[in-house]
């Protein structure tokens, strides 16, 4: 209860001035980095990152909020208007969404697509603020043989979820293998330095990041035709709404059913937990169920508005499902909170079960403030703006990158000063390209940066503590529960996996098709 | 157009890479101590264990490879025919290793805006509108400047410092 009426005591701090301009500033930059095909949440906040260095840590959490909700609901409006999904999340928005708008009732999906994800989000993040002190209490009781299982848990499980798995065991081990060099965490012995004085430090998690995240994305966006890409925007900014065209009526709601949003939030929310699922299986899973659920199946694929609920419904609550583990365990939930951990790691805060017992003051504003970005912000943005967001596809490319180019290697600078991080992020920047190119995925390179080392300092500290006794893992109840766990989801995890697969299969032919 | 070997793709080359790279790895842990001394893991006991767990991995993808350029070469009747494949990922990276190697000596004031420019010649089609990409050069670095160093308070280098 204490922890409930802290976090509704960061009420106070989200309604400051400074703070609704930070939480505005993030929401808007989410909201373009959302809609434009290419570019990400994850992205946005990766950009942000070095510059949060100079922030208090709260404001930066409070805008981290607003980018992370904007940036998934945003994805809808390039998925209706020109069938190019803005972010992963939105490919089943793209599926109902364009047939929407080839009938001409675009505004009419985008404003049901914002009521979703607003309900969505509004739903996610209260589940958040109430399920949260449970979840503490529950982390606190987690000793270090049972901090090692839950990461091996997530490193597992972040590997199950993918399609590819051998790659995404390589994407993993590179991101390990980064993360070790410099300090041993326990001895003072330097590793993999090779004579260089400059990686005693090892490689900052800055560097990493905007190498892996924001530079590989650079090199993968300069093989872009431009005119080719001015010709599909084009396209979309040539509509005209109103504001009134944007909001469904009631009666339209009702037919959706109140079912449809709250199962697709829970959904998205639960989903949001698992570590490595994301806003992409959230959206899938919860569209295959309004599919099942639906009065009318066989709308679906030609633009069933219920469809395109459910799937901006789930994804948006999903934002409040992964922050979950990320601040209860310190266990990121997708590839954006990894970020955000980031984030938190860059204020020397160490991630984990106590983590929100020693900083809930800073963290409390952190939860409103994805309460007000998805229960205000959204819909404010959408009466206010809403004609507008058609045309954040027109924003100019060259000059979009070319700022992200000189951001990013310059946020490099910014949080090392050093020219020799700049370079490494550039040399990982390649590699990671290549990596997408061949379709590596690349979230559990960055969970593995982060809980890589956390894994390695559990591990011997655990065996240290028991004498190298490895049963120390089976005979702790919180370790074996996580081990039990890891085989359970490893088993019944593929399964379900195989099914949004082949919904994605589907969905990704049939955007083909039209685009 | 005629091409590369097919066996020389990325996606056989990039497991092939990270095999060598975790060799490389492995005996660097190695050369530092045994995995276990007195019982306890040493430093190069997580490493290890990487090696053995990414090892498999790298080998099963590099065989997929393999047989995928196997493939792809009996269908294609000994020579592979590709797409033509972009240059301008090489020219980015020429255009920020430049960026990163100069900084330190010449600074932001210089090299922003140079840096800006070319980006933005690259990413374009073909070259066209040189003027405005100047101005848009010389814009958008000063809006950096300002946002890093009046608002974040973040000192760069500069040919006069």
């Amino acid at each position: 209860m204490d922890q409930i009426l802290q976090i509704l005591a960061g009420t106070s701090v989200v309604f400051q001035p400074l703070s609704l301009l930070y939480l505005s500033v993030g929401f808007f930059i989410g909201i373009i980095f959302g809609a434009l095909p290419g570019l990400t949440s994850m992205l946005a906040i990766v950009l942000l990152l070095p510059m949060t260095y100079t922030m208090p840590m709260t404001y930066a959490l409070i805008m981290c909020m607003g980018v992370y909700m904007a940036g998934i609901y945003s994805g809808s409006i390039t998925a209706i208007t020109i069938n190019i999904p803005g972010a992963p999340s939105a490919l089943m928005t793209c599926v109902e969404g364009y047939p929407l708008m080839q009938r001409g009732l675009g505004a009419k999906a985008i404003g049901h697509a914002t009521i979703g994800s607003a309900i969505g989000g509004t739903i996610g993040a209260l589940l958040l603020i109430f399920v949260s002190p449970l979840a503490i209490k529950l982390a606190l009781q987690i000793r270090t043989p049972g901090k090692f299982s839950l990461i091996l848990f997530a490193l597992i499980i972040i590997v199950v979820v993918e399609k590819n798995k051998t790659k995404a065991i390589i994407s993993m081990a590179f991101g390990i293998m980064l993360s070790t060099v410099g300090m041993d965490p326990l001895k003072s012995v330097s590793r993999f330095t090779f004579g260089n004085p400059n990686l005693i430090e090892g490689i900052d998690l800055t560097t990493l990041i905007i190498g892996a995240f924001a530079i590989s994305e650079l090199f993968d966006q300069s093989t872009v035709n431009n005119a080719e890409y001015q010709k599909k925007t084009n396209a979309a900014s040539a509509y005209k709404f109103k504001r009134r065209d944007f909001f469904p009526s009631l009666a339209e709601m009702k037919e959706i059913g109140a079912m449809t949003y709250l199962k697709s939030s829970l959904t998205g929310y639960v989903i949001g937990i698992l570590p490595g699922a994301g806003a992409s299986m959230a959206a899938f899973v919860a569209y295959v169920e309004a599919k099942r659920t639906s009065k009318h199946p066989e709308r679906f694929g030609d633009g069933a508005m219920d469809g395109l609920v459910a799937a901006e419904t789930a994804n948006n609550a999903m934002c409040g499902g992964a922050l979950v583990p990320m601040l209860s365990l310190g266990i990121p939930g997708d590839g954006t909170t990894a970020i955000i951990l980031g984030v938190l790691m860059v204020y020397g805060v160490v991630p984990g079960p106590d983590l929100l017992v020693k900083q809930m003051h800073v963290m409390a504003p952190m939860y409103m403030a994805l309460l007000v970005a998805a229960a205000v912000l959204m819909p404010l943005s959408l009466f206010l703006f809403g004609p507008y967001y058609l045309k954040i596809v027109k924003i100019n490319r060259l000059v979009l990158y070319s700022s992200i180019g000189l951001i990013a290697i310059l946020g490099v600078y910014a949080a090392t000063y050093s020219a020799f991080q700049m370079a490494i992020a550039l040399v990982i920047g390649v590699i990671m390209y290549f990596f997408k190119k061949q379709k590596y995925p690349n979230v559990p390179f960055i969970l593995a940066v982060i809980l890589g080392p956390l894994c390695e300092e559990y591990l011997r500290t655990s065996l240290t503590l028991s004498n190298g006794n490895p049963l120390v893992f089976i005979t702790n109840f919180d370790s074996l529960f996580f081990l039990l766990l890891t085989v359970a989801f490893a088993i019944l995890l593929p399964r379900a996996n195989r099914r949004a697969e082949l919904l994605e299969t589907e969905a990704n032919c049939k955007t083909k098709g039209t685009v | 157009m005629k091409t590369t070997n097919p066996y020389l793709q990325s996606r056989v080359i990039i497991p092939a890479c990270m095999q060598i790279a975790l060799i490389i790895y492995v005996i660097s842990a190695l050369q530092m101590a045994p995995p276990i001394v007195k019982g306890m893991l040493s430093e190069s006991s997580f490493p290890v264990m990487i090696f053995l767990i990414a090892t498999p991995a790298a080998i099963k993808q590099l065989l997929d490879g393999l047989k995928a350029s196997k493939k792809e070469l009996a269908e294609a009747k000994a020579e592979t025919v590709t797409k033509k494949k972009s240059i301008k990922p090489v020219l980015t990276v020429v255009i920020m290793a430049a960026f990163i190697l100069l900084f330190p000596i010449l600074g932001f004031a210089v090299l922003a805006p140079l840096y800006v420019f070319f980006f933005m010649l690259v990413y374009d089609d073909k070259p066209q509108y040189i003027l405005k990409k100047i101005i848009y050069a010389l814009l958008i670095s000063a809006v950096v400047y300002v946002l890093y160093v009046i608002v974040f308070d973040i000192r760069f280098p500069q040919i006069w410092r």
